[in-house]
């Protein structure tokens, strides 16, 4: 390994890195950051906002934007809950669904009516949230199977399971979207959606798919919040969708398609986190933490950009299918 | 299929003056089409009441999509309005004690000019990417609103201050005054001006901007400036027009400011852009706001069918 490969390395996996320095840091200055529980903690909040995440990475690798993740992991939750009395599973297929219908109704207002996709998720995410606080009168429902709460328990009295969860999505769609025809017509139509047209992809089908997909995953995350919680609240989801925006774009991904991972959003996401318990830990009064995450996502890109520019000036290939 | 490249073809094409007009302004139609409706179903729609204050509520969203409207037409988002709204209005009343109207409101404004010079120093000078930039900024305005007042509100005891938001020339408050006036300027300026030309050019191939001899990063330093500057005026007439300040005022403005840009017809992609239509929409949202308070409906239902509306609306512009 040269030099230039060990830059390349360093330049490649900066997310990873600013990652593992924050771990560090974290580790020496809060004592109990390095305990069973905290760090059981860290990596079952990590679990839903990354399936969340991973989502979001499918719809902006593919130029687009999702700003009704947040809500439909709270009706995912709120059906999951309700639906227990009718059996486990078909409490948790209802909930799935209700992120398939969603991402359904995105798909077919951006590809078919043409729309922004800024403007139409914003209007799904008002519109399915009117519908979540309306379901449940804003009040959460709590769960009455206590067979559910298993969906996010311990496996080996370790790992929580929406973490192997998020491990197995996170496997299975960085191998799609790299080796599958589909996933590469993701990045083409992120890339260039007029040439992708030309060349022969159905470019409508194949976003409309990322929404669907899109909104399922975040739909699973719900229901592995609201098992975590045993509860289903209107507001479980609120402010996901900037807090896994800015994770993707953390990560590399790029807001203008075409290029990113969701290997990437992983290191973006565990970042965001490690970075907010860090500061709960370390006991900062909540006005400053909210000013401190600001500052900190400012740094952050900062670095990401410089490292990237450098890469570029080297001469280096810009990542597209990594 | 990619609407922009069906769109640039038609205009190639050509077509008769009034025709391209409608079709690049579908958003006006629907305005007249809303406002025919409201008047046909409300009696009271058409009252000097109703439409000034109508044109009242619009007025403060209004200058901030004026702003947003120039960082989107150069790229870009600024995501940190509605935090700098909020800190704009703490700022505005809590230094009164001190420094007086005039001192408050001038500090006020030099601090808004500063984060729109961060922002822009950060988007245009280092490249990092807006969204983030201006989400962090979103997160330290915020926290340092909250800071300053301790969460809670603040009271302006200061009577003359209440004029710059509250009074009105001849019926017509000064709020609606400002609006139209910096509707009029900023229209000039993004398309009838040299800079608005470089604005949109850095919006639409910001690499040809460069090769063109547009000093890009400092295009886009400037339109982060004005955009904070209308969060800051914004900031400062909420504050003057109700004589207090909550740290929160302007929280989640700024999704509802970038989607009224959009529906007036700016790409969030850049490079296109037109000030004049913000405020059409503006009307029309106002419009629907208006439809439900008159009919006695709970605001969190007008609340939900806005959106509603403003997708529906959504398809009329991008369809």
């Amino acid at each position: 390994m040269n030099n230039t490969k060990v830059q390349k390395w360093l330049i490649d996996n900066v997310s990873f890195l600013i990652f593992l320095a924050l771990f560090l840091v974290s580790s020496a200055i809060a004592s109990e950051f390095a305990s069973f529980a905290n760090l059981n903690n860290l990596l079952m909040q990590v679990s839903v906002l990354g399936i969340v995440a991973i989502g979001q990475t499918i719809v902006m690798i593919a130029k687009g934007f999702d700003l009704s993740v947040g809500v439909v992991v709270s009706l995912a939750g709120i059906v999951t809950v309700y639906l227990q009395p009718y059996g486990l599973v078909v409490a948790i297929v209802a909930g799935i669904l209700v992120g398939v219908v969603v991402g359904m109704i995105n798909g077919f207002a951006i590809t078919k009516l043409n729309i922004n996709p800024l403007i139409a998720t914003l209007g799904s995410m008002t519109f399915v949230g009117g519908i979540t606080l309306g379901v449940t009168n804003q009040n959460p429902v709590s769960g009455t199977d206590m067979n559910f709460l298993m969906l996010s328990g311990n496996i080996l009295n370790w790992v929580p399971l929406p973490f192997l969860f998020l491990m197995g999505f996170l496997f299975l769609t960085d191998r799609f979207l790299k080796n599958y025809r589909l996933g590469r017509d993701i990045f083409a139509i992120g890339g260039n959606s007029d040439a992708a047209e030309y060349s022969g992809i159905k470019t409508d089908r194949v976003r409309f798919l990322s929404y669907v997909l899109c909104s399922t995953l975040a739909a699973i995350g719900g229901i592995l919040l609201a098992s975590l919680l045993n509860t289903g609240s209107p507001i479980a989801g609120n402010g996901m969708e900037l807090a896994t925006i800015a994770a993707v774009v953390l990560g590399g991904t790029k807001l203008t398609g075409g290029a990113g991972s969701v290997w990437g959003t992983f290191w973006g996401i565990s970042i965001l986190n490690i970075l907010s318990n860090l500061l709960d830990l370390t006991g900062v009064m909540s006005y400053y933490q909210t000013g401190l995450q600001g500052l900190v996502l400012i740094l952050v890109v900062i670095i990401t950009t410089i490292s990237a520019k450098r890469q570029k000036n080297k001469g280096g290939m810009l990542r597209t299918f990594q | 299929m990619s609407s922009g490249a069906v769109e640039a073809q038609k205009v190639v094409v050509g077509k008769t003056g009034l025709r391209k007009f409608l079709e690049q302004n579908v958003i006006l139609l629907v305005l007249f089409i809303m406002i025919v409706f409201m008047a046909a179903i409300s009696d009271d729609f058409f009252t000097t009441d109703n439409i000034i204050n109508l044109l009242r509520q619009i007025s403060i969203l209004g200058i901030l999509t004026l702003g947003q409207t120039f960082v989107l037409s150069a790229g870009n988002f600024d995501l940190s309005v509605g935090a700098l709204l909020s800190l704009a209005s703490i700022l505005v009343i809590g230094l009164q004690p001190e420094l007086g109207v005039g001192g408050a409101i001038a500090i006020t404004l030099v601090v808004s000019i500063l984060v729109g010079l961060c922002n822009g120093w950060l988007v245009g000078r280092v490249k990092a990417n807006s969204f983030i930039v201006t989400l962090g900024m979103m997160s330290l305005l915020q926290a340092a609103a909250l800071v300053f007042t301790g969460g809670m509100t603040l009271q302006s005891q200061e009577p003359s201050f209440a004029t710059i938001g509250g009074g009105s020339l001849g019926g017509m408050p000064y709020l609606v005054l400002y609006f139209v006036i910096a509707a009029i300027l900023f229209q000039l300026l993004l398309n009838h001006s040299v800079f608005g030309r470089k604005v949109l050019l850095t919006g639409s191939n910001s690499v040809a901007a460069r090769f063109a001899g547009v000093k890009v990063g400092n295009i886009v330093s400037w339109t982060f400036v004005i955009s904070s500057l209308t969060a800051a005026f914004g900031g400062i007439l909420i504050s003057s027009r109700i004589m207090s300040a909550s740290p929160t005022a302007g929280a989640g403005m700024e999704l509802d400011v970038i989607s009224a840009a959009v529906l007036g017809g700016t790409s969030i992609y850049g490079g296109e852009g037109r000030a004049y239509n913000p405020g059409a929409w503006r009307t029309y949202f106002g419009d629907y706001d208006e439809l439900h308070d008159t009919d006695g409906d709970s605001v969190s239902v007008s609340d939900d069918d806005e959106r509603i509306g403003l997708t529906v609306c959504g398809w009329d512009r991008f369809s």
